[in-house]
């Protein structure tokens, strides 16, 4: 019961912290309840949403979602509540009562209003300049002009999460699924060798080539910052390129245009 | 890149105009406006995408063939939507005989948030974490010609992760991206915005419709505000209506900021007029909810069926809270059969 009420505080929170929209979503609520004169509107505007709450921060219905979509996901019960009908129809139906210019200075106060009372969405904080039509880091685009097509690769994680977006042809040797691998030490698989490795600021070639060439790496990206134990000329690996941020090395079988990729897991 | 947004668009919009008339018509709903059109054919294109993919992806149907299935059948809804040119021709005759009613400064106000979200969207980008397996998802339908058969963040083949297999939205994109000829990612980034906003809006508008019909001014004022409560909304990252500008692309995002209001549209058109046009509408929008993310599965019975509870208690009808279930009966089935899939 405890831990439920921590993490419905923890995630109503995180949805209504920062701004002023849940106590004008209540002043609202009330507003629909006593003004409105429509009894199915009434319920839907105003009733529904306060139901909703309810059921959020009710144990018994509470724990039942927790348990059906996960605890860590509870915070989507709020997406039901229709904030995004009930504030403005508040706001309007007090609007309702006045005429002519009245009515346009208290809807610009209004709006005023919700702007003071929420935070904006469209903020720098959160989004940054785009600067290609993938809506990509630019790092990736300029790694995928160099990577050619069809190739099993490994990368570093900055360029993980993106870069098949950018070329679906790039089969990886391994996702995010790999960011689990973190902090293991024991009993660990060859994949989990490789990662880890990887990860290393300086990285110890004597481990990581023979790895790499079991996994079928044909190219293998590395931040720039990275110093390495060994050659890789050893492995078979050459330097294919290098820019301001990351060192490609090819595998020296490689052909121009052959297929690479990798299927099986 | 305006041509390609511009050709989608058109695509999307004006399928979904057409389709939407087709329903209309089998439905006998008449007079209800050109935007009503869209917002139908909408809930009928997704529901229809769920009802070919899911039993085409169990059956390790390729990509191609499911493009193929699929956009004969919207097709065929097309083509009766424009078999229904009187409707349309009539519908259009009233939108522009009432369009001073649009001219308010509430409209005004509304149109330029809009414009503006739209403008500060396309210049900028959100990194989504979880692009990297919806979006590849797309990707590899497009480019493997497989759906659901690999694991998109790597590549490699896999078996179906049962939490995604009902429920899968990217391939509406990668289904778009066929006939443009555009990236599923640059699809999903660039494009979607300028349709899934509009068409949330287009939502919000009909909702000011049916609550002020008899004062336009305050339906300006209305959509105005829903506008402004989306672009300053608290808490980014879990609240609904934030989705709409961050990841409009995302089924989860698309869920909460586009179908949920969607469903609240059906539900205030059902408790003014019980018919059954209203509820076969409702129904046909909780099945593509079910398109959009699993959490649709769970979440349209959960809203739809606290609102109908509601009604029918003050209602007093029995049949109304029948009707509801009936409505829900499309996610109840899925529901059970994803629980049947995860366990």
């Amino acid at each position: 019961m405890k831990d439920f009420f921590e993490i419905a505080k923890t995630d109503f929170m995180a949805t209504f912290a920062g701004g002023w929209l849940f106590p004008l979503l209540l002043v609202m609520v009330l507003i629909i309840i006593w003004k409105e004169e429509e009894w199915h509107r009434k319920i839907l505007a105003g009733i529904l949403p306060a139901v909703l709450l309810a059921v959020y921060w009710c144990p018994l219905t509470g724990m039942a979602f927790m348990r059906l979509l996960g605890e860590n996901v509870y915070w989507r019960i709020l997406w039901l509540v229709p904030l995004g009908v009930t504030i403005p129809y508040g706001m309007c139906l007090l609007l309702k009562r006045l005429q002519g210019i009245w009515r346009q200075c208290a809807f610009l106060f209004l709006m005023v209003l919700l702007a003071f009372c929420g935070s904006s969405v469209l903020s720098t904080e959160w989004f940054e300049p785009s600067t290609n039509i993938y809506k990509l880091p630019q790092n990736v685009i300029d790694i995928c002009e160099i990577l050619p097509g069809n190739i099993h690769a490994m990368v570093s994680n900055r360029l993980m999460p993106y870069i098949r977006q950018c070329d679906p042809t790039i089969t990886l040797a391994y996702g995010r699924n790999a960011l689990s691998f973190n902090g293991m030490t024991e009993d660990l698989f060859d994949n989990q060798i490789m990662y880890l490795e990887a990860q290393k600021p300086e990285i110890d070639v004597d481990v990581l080539g023979p790895l790499v060439r079991d996994e079928g790496c044909t190219f293998l990206v590395f931040s720039l910052s990275r110093t390495y134990v060994g050659d890789w000329a050893d492995y078979g690996y050459r330097e294919y390129a290098v820019n301001d941020e990351f060192r490609v090395f090819v595998d020296e079988d490689y052909k121009e245009g052959q297929d690479t990729r990798k299927w099986e897991d | 890149m305006r041509l390609e947004i511009l050709l989608t668009a058109v695509i999307f919009f004006g399928g979904t105009f057409f389709s939407g008339y087709a329903l209309r018509r089998v439905l006998k709903i008449k007079g209800e406006g050109l935007l009503f059109s869209i917002i139908a054919g909408t809930a009928l294109w997704w529901a229809l995408l769920e009802l070919i993919l899911v039993p085409m992806t169990m059956r390790f149907a390729s990509f191609r063939a499911l493009t193929f299935v699929y956009s004969i059948v919207l097709v065929v809804t097309v083509l009766y939507g424009v078999y229904c040119w009187k409707d349309i021709i009539e519908d259009g005759r009233r939108f522009f005989c009432r369009a001073k009613e649009y001219l308010t400064p509430g409209h005004a106000v509304a149109f330029l948030l809009i414009i503006c979200q739209l403008y500060f969207i396309h210049h900028h980008m959100y990194l989504e974490w979880d692009d990297t397996y919806y979006v590849n998802l797309a990707n590899e339908a497009v480019f493997s010609n497989k759906i659901y058969w690999v694991y998109p963040e790597t590549g490699t083949f896999v078996d179906f992760d049962k939490r995604y297999v009902l429920s899968l939205w990217p391939i509406f994109y990668a289904w778009l991206s066929r006939f443009t000829g555009v990236l599923p990612t640059i699809m999903a980034h660039t494009i979607m915005p300028w349709l899934m906003i509009p068409l949330a809006y287009m939502v919000y508008g009909l909702i000011a419709e049916q609550i002020f019909s008899e004062e336009r001014q305050l339906r300006g004022m209305f959509l105005s505000m829903a506008v402004l409560l989306h672009l300053f909304m608290s808490g980014v990252h879990t609240s609904g209506l934030t989705f709409l500008s961050i990841t409009p692309w995302v089924g989860k995002g698309v869920l909460a900021a586009v179908l949920f209001p969607m469903l609240f549209y059906w539900l205030l058109r059902t408790a003014k007029e019980n018919r059954i046009s209203n509820w076969l509408l409702l129904g046909i929008t909780c099945l593509g909810g079910c398109l959009l993310s699993s959490m649709g599965i769970m979440l349209s019975p959960v809203f739809v069926g606290t609102a109908v509870c509601l009604l029918a208690v003050y209602k007093k009808s029995v049949r109304y809270l029948l009707a509801g279930i009936g409505a829900c009966l499309p996610c109840i089935v899925l529901g059970i059969y994803y629980i049947y899939l995860a366990h």
